[in-house]
């Protein structure tokens, strides 16, 4: 996996992070997103990852309380909506091939959130994509991608 | 075809309806419109009616056809209730048919339809039926989405056309390399200079002599490795030649660099094969022998819609805005940051104590 400059016809999925900071409506994502919807009249994808770690955050909470409150469950109704509009890559089995051959390379004292950027990288490779991040995780495991 | 949502009921409609109702046959209208505004994003489209079909009157369903172009017709069906004082409509849906695929007809389409679907309300008119109605389309993101690509794509297809003086038939499913054959050449007309993915290793063949070997040392000084050639891509079966191209692969590998080395410098004229690729993944190409466009391409019509591209980007990305804020709306920090915290499942993956597992 190369790091290196964004082409206009680059396919991107967004990292957990950046949903993150869009959903907190920050405004180089928003501006960034706006960019690439003009170049490729397509939003950046999602990883089946990054579904799992957004719903997780709901369900975490739910959870521990029995329920979710009202607000709460509005905010779960529209982040389903939003997942339902995007473009979700599968963890399918060429992903788990290259996860498979990620995650041992890894150092082994890396933040344990790496891994699942790992699963992240092997998803969007699978699929041909890019990775729009701003998380330094992924420069780890950029040299440890099959190919490289 | 797209399930519509009316805003206000029309009893304008219920006019016309009635007209029908009492039995006369209408032949096909002429010198009628439809004419459709979509405050929100500046298009006004006027559509010259073709059918009107009554057929199914009492049955709650009559057909509206308006031509998009010479080939495309919007088709308007209203569903509603049929009695004596007329036909009450409480349903439209909107879709189109077309007795033939081109590049222009096909954008006028997805433009027409990405307008409706990303309009707050349309107005839909037509004068010598009493036909006034405001509706708003219910059409998923991911299907508008879906559409203003299609609409870049037939864009696309349009300024090659345009640029060839070829004009290409359009098939249902345009296959993977086509789709990057028009990217390219759309990017090779327009820009002529421009960025490119290059996954692959080019392969150049050379007969081995010490000023090659001279040359291959000098290039490999440079982070990056030009190579000229002619080049043509292919659109549908169609060659378009694209002249002399310089392609620069960027940040460049050779591969085995000190054996090609040493086989050209044996300087007997037989071929090497030099392999090289990009670190990163990309090439640079100038193209400046592709086809060139005319001066004025568009007609005002065409240009019209044209212009509302920025329109329908800004108002497709302000909904997805507003779906991601959502999810967080009316929530304190705490419970942001509760919802947004990434989960912990490193244990899964690093497993210290096998014991533990197998208990």
């Amino acid at each position: 996996m190369a790091l290196g400059p964004v082409l206009p016809e680059n396919s991107l999925v967004l990292d957990t992070n950046i949903l993150t900071a869009w959903r907190y409506r920050k405004p180089s994502v928003v501006t960034a997103l706006m960019d690439y919807q003009s170049r490729l009249k397509l939003l950046p994808a999602l990883t089946s990852i990054t579904v799992h770690e957004t719903l997780y955050g709901f369900e975490n909470k739910a959870a521990k309380f029995g329920s979710l409150d009202e607000q709460t469950k509005r905010g779960r109704l529209a982040i389903e909506q939003l997942i339902n509009s995007c473009v979700v890559l599968p963890f399918d089995q060429r992903a788990a091939e290259i996860a498979a051959y990620i995650i041992p390379r890894l150092p082994k004292n890396i933040p344990k959130q790496t891994l699942l950027d790992g699963l992240i990288s092997a998803t969007a490779l699978a699929h041909g994509y890019g990775i729009a991040t701003n998380d330094r995780g992924f420069e780890l495991i950029a040299p440890h991608t099959p190919g490289d | 075809m797209s399930n519509l949502v009316l805003e206000n009921e029309a009893s304008v409609a219920g006019e016309i309806i009635s007209v029908i109702s009492a039995g006369v046959i209408l032949a096909p209208p002429t010198n009628l419109s439809l004419e459709i505004s979509v405050p929100n994003l500046g298009g006004r489209f006027r559509l010259e009616l073709t059918d009107l079909d009554d057929s199914e009157v009492e049955n709650g369903r009559v057909v509206v056809k308006a031509a998009v172009d010479s080939i495309s017709r919007m088709v308007v069906t209203l569903f509603g209730d049929s009695n004596s004082e007329g036909f009450h409509t409480n349903r439209v849906s909107i879709g189109f048919e077309t007795d033939d695929k081109t590049a222009e007809s096909d954008y006028r389409k997805a433009t027409l339809r990405a307008a409706l679907s990303l309009a707050t309300q349309t107005r839909l008119v037509t004068p010598g039926l009493s036909l006034d109605l405001w509706f708003r389309l219910n059409e998923s993101l991911r299907d508008i989405s879906e559409m203003l690509k299609v609409r870049q794509t037939m864009y696309r297809l349009m300024v090659i056309e345009r640029a060839t003086g070829r004009q290409f038939k359009v098939p249902s499913l345009i296959v993977g390399e086509d789709m990057e054959a028009i990217s390219f050449l759309y990017h090779a007309i327009t820009e002529r200079s421009f960025g490119w993915p290059f996954e692959e290793v080019l392969t150049v063949s050379y007969k081995a002599s010490r000023d090659l070997a001279t040359m291959l040392e000098h290039a490999a000084q440079s982070p990056d490795f030009t190579y000229p050639f002619s080049h043509h891509k292919s659109l549908f079966g169609v060659e378009i030649p694209l002249g002399e191209i310089a392609m620069t692969i960027v940040d460049k590998h050779i591969q085995d660099f000190e054996q090609v080395l040493e086989e050209l410098k044996k300087d007997d004229g037989h071929m090497v094969a030099v392999r090289v690729r990009s670190r990163i993944g990309l090439a640079h190409y100038g193209v400046p022998n592709a086809p060139r466009l005319p001066a004025k391409i568009w007609n005002n019509d065409l240009q019209m819609l044209i212009n509302m591209e920025g329109q329908l980007d800004a108002t497709l990305v302000a909904r997805y805005n507003d779906l991601a804020a959502a999810s967080l709306a009316g929530l304190n920090e705490s419970e942001r940051a509760e919802i947004t915290a990434r989960p912990e499942i490193g244990e899964a993956f690093s497993i210290e104590d096998t014991r533990t597992e197998r208990a």
